[in-house]
């Protein structure tokens, strides 16, 4: 499993797991676009490509800036991320490269998220496992 | 967190003692039906989070809508020391000033009921609704939005929205003056441009409903209501651009939180002295948002006016149109309030909570003096609202806040799942409530089941002599986002 939705009174929260830290950016950033975006609506022909440099001061940190930066692109400029590389990553700095499209008309955004939280975050280790759960305002 | 945690104060009012880090105790309105469903979820140790931050007075409050929010709880209140104290986005939300107003219209329930339909229609399609909802009005510049950030509902009124008179019936009338659109990111400002004037998704919306009771003849006479008379509650906050200053300004607070020599408990309290330069930037970049929020539902009241005349053929006198009072739920600002007996200066916090400011307060306006501050909590789509009004006490307990709804009590995941739309939108029927929204999503998170009891919530408020209740309303039609 590479992510589980999980129940939140009010808000919209999910739990990521990963064998390593770029596995848990990576599901992480899955998590995020499967959650906002129809999956089943769209193709996947890319057609642009974004260079995302992220400085932070621990690695959940790093994984929540991420998100916020994808997350910015899709409800502002109007993208559809299609694939994400991550090109160097260590505990303070990732940079990656977004492949992306612009939003068509017949893409649906089916969860209005307003915002990634940094609620409560926190990489956990578990039998080999990271996991971070992710709160996103609704 | 358990019951046996909780200490009773009074028939309503449970104490958290402080214990670790707590500067002071947590106190949470709840009655003993409510007291069940708190225990679901992890609100109560957001209570306690809240009480860790520097420069909280007196109590870290919860009201009882309280639910699991981020950071602060929903529901939750917190007055910081306003020099030495420190200021929160998270105590804010990300809906900036989102809130609520209460319109009355001189109508009958007989005079529109066979037109309901119609008019749910032409409300849908008058006021844009849903997911990144846009163009009610033409997209604004940067020079023209800045403008309106600095004057919040006295710009929409200046462009022909509504009327002056209006502004007295808004808290703070409006425009909160220490607004700095410079303090806006361009980011923010990308995200606000075209979305004046529209209503977003999730929990948002505007009823169309009437007055099934009256609690307080006199006040309701004072606010000329009066049973069976039509009204108007449009819910919504300041959109796109509320949501990226509050992302900004968290992930700058978070990145200088090391500076401050202190922990908390949820990196969300990240946090800034109000004193500091990052404290007041967010401070002028909050209540750009704020001003943004009132004059997004200044429109929106007159996108709703221009609808309901055009469709029942009516002149504006007849209809009677007429804002009884715009309230904010997710607000930092500055008050008066007494701490052991002295008058101090206060940023109070309010995240899912209603001023209620009781009689005479020096920032009411006029006609609000004798009646204390009209506090609107509605209840969800399929249930009824309540018109109320704060007091005295509530000045005395809760720095002058009330709840701001009836609270969240399952997830909207869970919702969409435990039921279906044909369910949720027979119950809607057999009630007579007409629900139109952008998606079957929104109707299922936001079916009656998802919400607590809001009449077991006011009751809560009313008998702890927070607020006094004034009317009841309830739905006829609701557009939703």
């Amino acid at each position: 499993m590479k992510w589980k939705i999980l129940p939140h009174t009010a808000d919209y929260a999910f739990r990521v797991y990963g064998r390593d830290m770029q596995e848990l950016c990576l599901n992480s950033f899955q998590a995020l676009k499967e959650s906002m975006l129809n999956k089943f609506s769209v193709s996947n022909q890319v057609s642009q490509v974004k260079l995302i440099k992220i400085e932070a001061a621990e690695p959940a940190l790093l994984i929540i800036d991420l998100l916020r930066e994808i997350h910015y692109l899709i409800v502002a400029d109007k993208i559809f991320p299609i694939d994400l590389k991550i090109e160097n990553l260590n505990n303070s700095n990732l940079r990656a490269k977004l492949k992306y499209r612009q939003l068509k008309p017949e893409d649906r955004i089916i969860n209005e998220v307003k915002a990634i939280t940094y609620h409560a975050v926190e990489i956990i280790r578990k039998d080999e496992v990271l996991m971070i759960e992710i709160v996103c305002d609704v | 967190m358990e019951l046996s945690n909780l200490k009773p104060v009074s028939q309503n009012l449970w104490e958290i003692p402080r214990t670790g880090s707590m500067r002071v105790p947590g106190r949470i309105y709840l009655n003993k039906k409510l007291l069940v469903s708190i225990f679901k979820d992890n609100a109560i140790d957001q209570v306690k989070n809240v009480a860790h931050l520097p420069g909280i007075q007196k109590f870290s409050l919860a009201m009882p809508d309280i639910h699991w929010g981020y950071g602060f709880p929903i529901g939750g209140v917190a007055a910081m020391d306003a020099e030495h104290g420190v200021i929160s986005p998270g105590g804010v939300g990300y809906d900036i000033n989102c809130g609520v107003r209460f319109i009355k219209t001189d109508l009958n329930y007989s005079d529109i009921k066979q037109k309901l339909p119609q008019l749910a229609d032409a409300l849908f399609k008058a006021i844009p609704t849903g997911v990144g909802s846009k163009n009610a009005i033409s997209a604004l510049t940067h020079r023209e939005l800045k403008e309106l950030l600095c004057e919040g509902a006295k710009w929409a009124v200046n462009k022909g929205f509504g009327l002056e008179t209006d502004l007295e019936a808004i808290e703070e009338n409006g425009c909160l003056a220490e607004a700095d659109p410079e303090k806006v990111s361009s980011k923010a400002l990308k995200r606000g441009s075209n979305q004046v004037g529209t209503l977003g998704s999730g929990n948002h919306f505007i009823e169309l409903g009437r007055i099934s009771d009256i609690f307080n003849e006199g006040i309701a006479d004072q606010f000329r209501l009066k049973k069976d008379q039509v009204i108007v509650m449009i819910h919504t906050g300041s959109r796109g651009i509320g949501h990226q200053i509050c992302d900004d300004y968290v992930y700058k607070m978070v990145s200088n939180f090391a500076q401050l020599g202190f922990d908390l408990p949820d990196k969300q309290l990240a946090c800034a002295y109000i004193r500091s330069e990052l404290g007041e930037d967010y401070y002028g970049a909050m209540a750009a948002a704020a001003n943004f929020a009132w004059a997004n539902r200044q429109i929106i009241m007159n996108l709703v006016e221009r609808c309901l005349m055009k469709e029942l053929r009516i002149s504006n006198s007849t209809l009677g149109f007429e804002l009884i009072y715009d309230v904010s739920h997710n607000i930092a600002k500055f008050e008066d309030h007494f701490i052991d007996g002295t008058l101090k200066r206060v940023c109070v916090h309010r995240k899912g909570a209603t001023r209620a400011l009781g009689p005479e307060n020096a920032s009411l306006a006029s006609k609000y003096k004798k009646t204390g501050q009209p506090v609107i909590i509605p209840g969800d789509m399929g249930t009824e609202s309540y018109l109320c009004v704060g007091t005295d006490n509530a000045m005395l307990e809760t720095f002058g806040s009330s709840c701001h709804g009836a609270g969240r009590v399952m997830s909207r995941n869970k919702a969409r799942k435990s039921s279906n739309i044909r369910q949720v939108q027979h119950d809607l029927d057999f009630k007579g409530i007409i629900v139109k929204a952008a998606s079957n999503h929104t109707i299922l998170e936001e079916m009656s089941s998802a919400y607590k009891d809001v009449s077991e919530v006011v009751n809560v408020m009313a008998e702890a002599g927070i607020v006094q209740k004034i009317a009841r309303t309830l739905p006829m039609a609701v557009i939703k986002g």
